[in-house]
């Protein structure tokens, strides 16, 4: 294709659109009457615009705002933007000179402490609520034959399921939690940290929010359609506690508990 | 051969729905922001017609078209505090609308080719029908696009955004736009004569 061919395009596109100039029509009509192949080509086009133009807009369904405001009912206000520590802390030392001096100290000090803190896994037992958004894969570990199903509990919702299941292993047991439920619900999986201690999260779908903190693992469901989340524990204490399964859906909500009794005999 | 008249513009013009309503979204904004639903159904009811049309028209099925315009919004509420005020808040959910739309796409299987029984369009006298078939054809082509181009043409006949909003939307230069609504409409055509549909 040459610039001349070029301009013409777009002369047609420009037509088609309603964004040409009256000197560019002028210079189409000129073109169209003395090409055969302009000509072809512009009857081609319009029949796309008129095609285009023959799907009519279609009126969205009711259930579209009512299941958007019900979602947004169970979540609360939306959560003002937040600084993070460390911008905070720079923060503060800008804004005060007196502190300027200090500065490269405190800073070099923050780091020490961060990367102890997080050589010795203290991030990861900070007390508190959830607090650490999670997305992508955090310490996969394989979930093939090493692992044996304990025990299952089905909550079936108005509008979805979800399945929640331990399995054990050699280096402790995983909740494996299968869900398919409305936009807004939450889930949220306790356990008693004295006991049991996350060692990673996998989730197979990305899209929904899903926070590890202290003794409980809570996914947001920001997406329709089914999805899935390991939680792999490490036996801490002597003794294996349960796990509780708590469920807010807009429609109401249900719990339960799931044994990893199978545990306490060294499985 | 007579030359074909040149059409007269369609009302496809840069006038979007949307714009000439940015103070009083601003307002809306603000009360979303301090906890208030109802300004947040007020902007659902502004751009759900629009957006679930795009998905609609990207995914090609009603009910996809719903559960991503619903998760589009969802998203928009539970980012609206680091929504950047200085842009226009309907680039900022089309924006979320195109990515949860090509998440869905990536998921989902490729679209079929149109079987047997769809491709030999056998007449019924009953016109509505007739019609119903051929937009269903016209949704198929627009379904063999890549979702470059799908998106473009989407974008321009049914949001009826302007090149420069397309451009904001996508975040590539107003001539990428252009170019590429140029061959998208290109490919369309021929796959409308792949498909016996002859419009002019």
């Amino acid at each position: 294709m040459n610039d001349d061919d070029r301009e013409l395009e777009r002369l047609m596109n420009d037509q088609l659109d309603g964004v040409a100039t009256p000197e560019d029509s002028e210079r189409l009509n000129r073109a169209l009457e003395s090409r055969e192949d302009a000509r072809l080509l512009y009857r081609k086009l319009g029949g796309v615009f008129t095609g285009l133009s023959r799907l009519e807009m279609e009126e969205p369904p009711a259930s579209l705002k009512q299941g958007v405001l019900r979602a947004i009912q169970a979540m609360g206000e939306p959560v003002p933007a937040r600084e993070s520590w460390l911008h905070s802390i720079t923060a503060l030392f800008r804004e005060r000179p007196g502190f300027g001096r200090v500065y490269p100290f405190a800073a070099g000090a923050a780091l020490g402490v961060l990367a102890f803190a997080v050589l010795t896994g203290n991030l990861m037992t900070r007390p508190g609520v959830d607090s650490r958004p999670f997305t992508g894969t955090m310490a996969p570990l394989p979930l093939d034959g090493v692992y044996r199903h304990i025990g299952s509990h089905d909550f079936v919702l108005r509008d979805g399921h979800v399945l929640a299941e331990v399995l054990s292993g050699k280096e402790g047991l995983v909740a494996r939690i299968t869900a398919k439920a409305p936009l807004g619900s939450s889930v949220v999986v306790s356990f008693d940290p004295a006991g049991w201690s996350a060692t990673g999260v996998r989730q197979d779908r990305v899209g929904n929010d899903v926070m590890l903190g202290t003794g409980r693992l809570s996914i947001r469901m920001l997406t329709l359609g089914q999805s899935q989340y390991l939680l792999y524990l490490a036996r801490k204490g002597p003794a294996g506690s349960p796990l509780r399964i708590a469920i807010q859906s807009p429609d109401g909500s249900a719990q339960g508990e799931l044994d990893t009794g199978t545990l306490r005999s060294g499985s | 051969m007579n030359s074909p008249k040149v059409l007269s513009p369609r009302q496809l013009s840069g006038d979007s729905p949307v714009v000439g309503v940015e103070e009083r979204e601003e307002a809306l904004l603000d009360r979303c922001l301090q906890g208030d639903g109802g300004a947040f159904g007020e902007l659902i009811d502004r751009y759900q017609r629009v957006l679930f049309n795009v998905s609609l028209r990207m995914v090609g099925n009603r009910e996809d078209a719903l559960d991503i315009t619903q998760t589009v919004f969802l998203k928009a509420y539970q980012n609206m505090a680091s929504f950047d005020r200085r842009h226009k808040f309907f680039s900022w959910v089309y924006r979320i609308m195109i990515n949860e739309t090509l998440n869905h796409l990536g998921r989902s299987r490729r679209t079929e080719p149109l079987d047997e029984t769809f491709e030999s369009g056998a007449l019924r006298p009953d016109e509505e029908w007739s019609q119903n078939r051929l937009r269903e054809r016209i949704q198929a082509a627009l379904l063999e696009l890549s979702n470059d181009y799908r998106q473009v043409i989407v974008l321009r006949h049914f949001a009826q955004l302007s090149y420069q909003e397309m451009s904001g939307v996508l975040e590539v230069p107003e001539k990428t736009v252009k170019s590429r609504l140029h061959t998208a409409r290109q490919l369309l055509g021929g796959i409308f004569s792949k498909y016996g549909i002859a419009l002019t």
